[in-house]
């Protein structure tokens, strides 16, 4: 083995979108050691996320910089070692386990024995564990005894693997499990797999048993708890990330006062601001076809109609979500006019399931209350939500050929939540400043 | 025939105490009628007749309105009232049973075995009890330990209304006392009701009538109000009874004046009140007094006395000491002296032995240590030994009087046991198939099984009742089934249930010495192994003295507790235990599957049960009974209710499927049954779960 091998460094990966560093656990290879390429070369902990730095190349292990403990930057150099294809044959593979993560000072020498369960009775590793998730829960009384005396938790009893009839956890298997050492005892499900848990089997939030306190009891109406529930699966499900940009509504705003009157009488219909906000989305939409989309586990679904929601305060004084079909094809007349009976009827609590259903994105007008912005919460399963603040007037620099002056001019925050699981901040920051421009270029010229 | 004044005047006292018993009872009916009774008012004088005329060595039946018959042997009206009101200290039952229903074993006074509220069924017993005096006379077996040359033999009176005299049962009684010259009076008294159904509505004759179709029984009828004739007829017929050992009927007409019991009330619905007020001997009695030169003073002074004493005592019973709760739990069962395994289960040069002859040999070794056994039943005799010569040779050995045929009458074979046991003896006898024990059921169940718990530990019933039962291969609906379930349901009766030879031969035993009636299963698939796969019913004969305590379950097969495995505890008897044993070998499970013989039904041994179970974590039950209300499935919820926390799967339970019968074609017979492939298939149901 003389020939000459390129020495290359081992970096800690990029290991997450948020994550800058981590911890070193431990390390699984010494100097010298061969290692195969994907081969777990450490252990590292991050805030979120216990994950194991594999080696890219076939190769030896030529130097370890960094020690158990220690914490290190993303891309820092950790080790280094000399590619080479050469095959262990000296000493057997280490074998290698993704799991445990260790989170939990562990009391237990989980070490060898830890291994032996994994590879058996099925495959090894992480993978091993986490389809060895129990789904059948049912316990017999003699393995929730046999859990009490030897103080294993329902989260540990949930992770041995299972023989019985329907996936049941049998006598058998716990005293197998304790005797192989427990190798599940401190083993954290990860995210994805909460993620692919959720998907199957519904959210779930934990229950921290807080003390609620004491006070007047308000029962939430049966369209109350939906709507809770609806919300907090919403922020469990999306990572909500809130862009803002501030829009000039001058022109728009004069426009709409010298022509409401006019409209009104022309069309039977009172002209208010929802039907401008209406078109200038829908129009932003059709530059962005992403933002109105759904993601449905690996897939993402985007949408060819532009339905437009809109809330809508119920005389219970829930918000409900009528719907403006194809939005994006439709003149101010109609918009205005269909914005309008879905407003009154459902003030008349006269809504169908067709007048709220389809929507493809969301509008939500808290400058009505009087806020100058907010963060919208995403109506489920549409990838984006606009929240528009209160138009207010204020004194601004406006760019002139001639120079800079201050004017008095019509403003208004606009607020975009999006689901950053898959829209990123370059997509949804560009479509927001789509909808502004739309605002601010308003043809103040235009007849009705 | 002259009557000594004395006895009219003790007579006539009892009389009027009987009178003043009926009077204070009406007196206090709010009171009295918390507990149901009836008193003898109109029925006195025939039953006194008999009452003081019976000697200490005699037995008596007498049914629930002879209170008058209790009177007559010496019973005090506070004895007869603290069981009205159901006192602890009533002498007959301790409170358990009803006014009137006695039960005695004085020393001095004529023996009462235990009078269930059953009308008629005291037939069969008394019966039994006057076969058993005659086998004793038969065997030379004394009656009493000094019995010298004067001792006047023993007679039995069963005393009946003429309307009980209509059912079937007294039939059967009637033609064993006629057919073997019985030492037995049937006192029938006739007062022409049936509770509201009148003699026309419910019969074609009376008794007198009836008892003619019976050779051998003697029938006298009476008129039973006449004190004079009364007591001159009866102590004639016991002259005759004693000297010439056969049985007779006295017919007493009699009137009814007071109510059929403290709840069906006469004025309702009877309209003959002051015809039979006439008949009343009470008058008639005073009559004879006078004609006898008794004062009027004199007959003045006795009623008075006896007003005084009845009223008297009649405080002092009712503010007499209550049962405590304590007390329902005495004398279920008489104690055993087999209580542990005694002799050699495995005699080193033993012999190997088929169950029937390890049954066979046990009641002959039985036999010829004990005088007082005997074993009777249909064709158990000489001729045939058995239907499948479960009995084979012991008549030979034994002779006809220990060893005998009986009449198809399964309520004789069951019933007469009460007696022959209140007279010492200890027979064992057998009804041909499990599917005729039904007949049989009334009297095990109304007589055999509570004679020791409501006489209040007086009489305990000694007696083993052999059971043929279980299918066998093609036997069929009647001769094929099983019926534990049924049998074990009947508390105060001891059930075993052996599966193989060793185990049946010391059982029976224990079940002989036992002086608690024992119900003995015998598996006709097994008494040959004839059936395939229940070669372990054969075994080396234990030895003579061999006794296995019933009430002990036995694990068959054994296993060491394992964390790591999934186990199972069969817990089974009989046939059971043949398929289990096959089914886990056959998978190669042995390690894995724990056998648990149960061999006695009740007592049930539920400390070896659970061990076993809680051991195992999963238990699965089986029988050859069908599954719904059966045994097996009472005793899986029993296993549930201790072993909940044990437990890795729910008890599960296989038997019979659950129709009417087993029928006759060998598919459906095979359909019907458990078999070791439907046990296997359980088994690993079970050890997937």
């Amino acid at each position: 083995m003389s020939k000459t091998n390129k020495n290359i460094e081992i970096r800690l990966p990029k290991l997450g979108e948020s994550i800058s560093e981590a911890t070193i656990i431990t390390w699984l290879v010494e100097v010298g050691d061969i290692v195969e390429k994907g081969q777990a070369l450490l252990e590292v902990a991050t805030d979120k996320v216990d994950s194991e730095v594999p080696a890219l190349e076939n190769g030896k292990i030529t130097a370890i910089l960094t020690a158990a403990d220690e914490v290190v930057k993303i891309n820092q150099v950790l080790a280094t070692m000399e590619v080479s294809d050469e095959v262990k044959t000296k000493t057997p593979k280490k074998e290698i386990l993704v799991e445990p993560k260790i989170t939990a000072p562990d009391p237990m020498p989980v070490k060898k024995k830890k291994k032996e369960i994994l590879v058996s009775p099925q495959a090894s590793g992480k993978t091993t564990i986490l389809e060895n998730r129990n789904d059948n829960r049912f316990f017999t009384p003699l393995v929730q005894k046999i859990a009490i005396e030897n103080h294993i938790s329902y989260e540990e009893l949930a992770r041995i693997p299972a023989t019985g009839k329907d996936g049941r956890l049998r006598k058998s298997d716990i005293f197998k499990y304790i005797k192989a050492g427990r190798p599940a005892q401190f083993v954290q499900t990860i995210p994805e797999a909460v993620e692919k848990e959720k998907s199957a089997q519904g959210f779930q939030i934990p229950d921290l048993k807080l003390d609620k306190g004491t006070g007047k009891i308000v029962e939430l109406d049966r369209m109350g708890q939906m709507i809770a529930k609806h919300m907090v699966f919403s922020k469990i499900a999306s990572p909500h990330v809130t862009a803002y940009v501030e829009a000039d509504m001058t022109d728009m705003v004069n426009w709409r006062n010298a022509h409401k009157e006019k409209f009104q009488e022309k069309y039977g219909e009172r002209l208010t601001f929802t039907p401008l906000f209406v078109q200038a989305v829908a129009q932003a939409i059709k530059e962005f076809p992403m933002i109105n989309s759904s993601i449905d586990g690996n897939k993402v679904i985007v949408k060819e109609d532009i339905n437009i929601g809109i809330g809508a305060a119920l005389p219970s004084g829930n918000i409900i979500v009528p719907v403006i079909k194809n939005a994006d094809k439709k003149d101010l007349q109609t918009l205005a006019k269909e914005v309008n009976e879905l407003v009154d009827k459902a003030r008349n609590n006269k809504l169908n399931v067709d007048d709220t259903s389809g929507g493809t994105f969301t509008i939500s007008n808290v400058g009505t209350f009087g806020s100058l912005m907010g963060t919208p919460v995403i109506n489920q399963p549409e990838a984006a939500i606009l929240a528009t603040g209160s138009i207010k007037k204020r004194a601004e620099v406006m760019e002139y050929e001639d120079g800079d002056k201050i004017e008095i001019r019509q403003m208004m925050y606009l607020c975009l939540s999006f689901d950053h699981s898959y829209i990123d901040g370059f997509l949804a920051g560009s479509f927001l400043k789509k909808i502004a421009d739309n605002f601010e270029d308003f043809n103040a010229d235009k007849k009705i | 025939m002259k009557i000594d004044k004395e006895i009219l005047k003790e007579a006539f006292s009892k009389l009027a105490t009987a009178k003043a018993l009926t009077e204070i009872y009406e007196e206090h009916f709010k009171t009295t009628s918390k507990y149901v009774h009836a008193t003898s008012r109109g029925h006195e004088v025939i039953q006194l007749a008999v009452g003081m005329q019976l000697n200490p060595q005699d037995y008596v039946f007498p049914y629930y309105r002879d209170d008058s018959i209790l009177l007559g042997l010496g019973m005090t009206p506070k004895d007869l009232m603290l069981q009205l009101h159901a006192k602890k200290d009533d002498p007959f039952s301790g409170g358990r049973t009803y006014y009137s229903h006695p039960s005695l074993r004085d020393e001095d006074k004529p023996k009462i075995p235990h009078q269930s509220s059953a009308t008629g069924m005291q037939a069969i017993p008394a019966t039994g009890t006057a076969m058993g005096i005659q086998y004793k006379e038969l065997e030379n077996i004394p009656h009493t330990e000094n019995q010298t040359e004067d001792f006047e033999l023993p007679v039995v009176v069963c005393s009946l209304g003429d309307a009980s005299v209509t059912e079937g049962e007294v039939a059967e009684a009637f033609q064993m006392a006629g057919l073997k010259q019985l030492p037995i009076l049937f006192l029938v008294q006739d007062n022409g009701w049936d509770i509201s159904a009148t003699k026309d509505e419910i019969r074609a004759q009376s008794a007198y009538e009836y008892i003619k179709g019976f050779k051998g029984v003697e029938g006298i009828t009476i008129d039973g109000t006449d004190f004079e004739k009364s007591y001159s007829t009866i102590q004639k017929v016991f002259k005759t009874m004693r000297e010439e050992r056969r049985p007779f009927l006295v017919h007493a007409d009699v009137p009814i004046l007071n109510h059929h019991t403290s709840g069906v009330r006469m004025d309702f619905y009877r309209d003959d009140l002051e015809e039979h007020q006439k008949d009343d001997p009470y008058p008639k009695m005073i009559e004879l007094l006078k004609n006898n030169d008794i004062s009027d003073s004199e007959i003045e002074a006795i009623e008075l006395l006896a007003k005084l004493k009845v009223k008297e005592q009649y405080q002092e019973a009712y503010e007499a000491e209550d049962p405590k709760p304590e007390d329902l739990f005495t004398h279920d069962f008489a104690p055993t002296e087999i209580t542990t395994e005694k002799g050699e289960r495995s005699p080193e040069n033993g012999e190997e032995a088929v169950m029937v002859d390890c049954a066979i040999h046990a009641i002959e070794e039985i036999m010829q240590k004990h005088p007082e056994s005997l074993l009777y039943g249909q064709d158990v005799g000489k001729r045939l030994g058995g239907v499948f010569r479960e009995a084979a040779t012991l008549a030979q050995k034994f002779g006809d009087n220990r060893v005998f045929n009986t009449a198809i009458q399964e309520a004789y074979i069951v019933g007469s046991t009460v007696g022959m046991s209140a007279v010492g003896l200890k027979p064992f006898v057998e009804v041909q198939f499990a599917d005729y024990i039904w007949p049989g059921l009334n009297q095990l169940f109304t007589e055999v099984s509570r004679s020791y718990y409501l006489s209040n530990g007086k009489w305990p019933v000694s007696m083993v009742l052999r059971v043929p039962t279980g299918a066998y291969g093609s036997g069929g609906p009647y001769h094929s089934g099983s019926s534990e379930s049924v049998v074990c349901n009947i508390k105060g009766l001891k059930v075993v249930y052996p599966s193989n030879g060793a185990d049946l031969k010391g059982l029976m035993k224990a079940a002989y010495y036992d002086p608690n009636p024992v119900v003995i299963f015998e598996h006709k698939g097994l008494y040959w192994s004839k059936v395939p796969g229940t070669k372990r019913a054969t075994s080396i004969e234990p030895s003579e003295d061999y006794v296995l305590p019933i009430g002990k379950a036995n694990i068959v097969q054994e296993i060491w507790k394992q964390d790591e495995e999934e186990t199972i505890s069969i817990i089974t008897y009989g046939m059971g235990v043949h398929w289990a044993m096959n089914a886990a070998e056959e998978l190669g499970l042995q390690n894995q599957i724990e056998v648990v013989d149960l061999r006695t039904l009740a007592p049930l041994d539920m400390e070896t049960i659970l061990k076993s179970v809680k051991k195992c974590g999963k238990c699965l039950v089986i029988t050859e009974e069908p599954t719904e209300n059966s045994f097996a499935g009472a005793l899986t919820g029993k296993i549930q209710e201790a072993c909940f926390k044990e437990l890795d799967a729910p008890v599960m339970l296989l038997g019979s499927e659950n129709m009417p019968a087993i029928p006759l074609n060998s598919v459906l017979e095979e359909t019907m049954i458990p078999s070791t492939e439907k046990v296997k298939k359980k088994i690993q149901e079970l050890l997937e779960y």
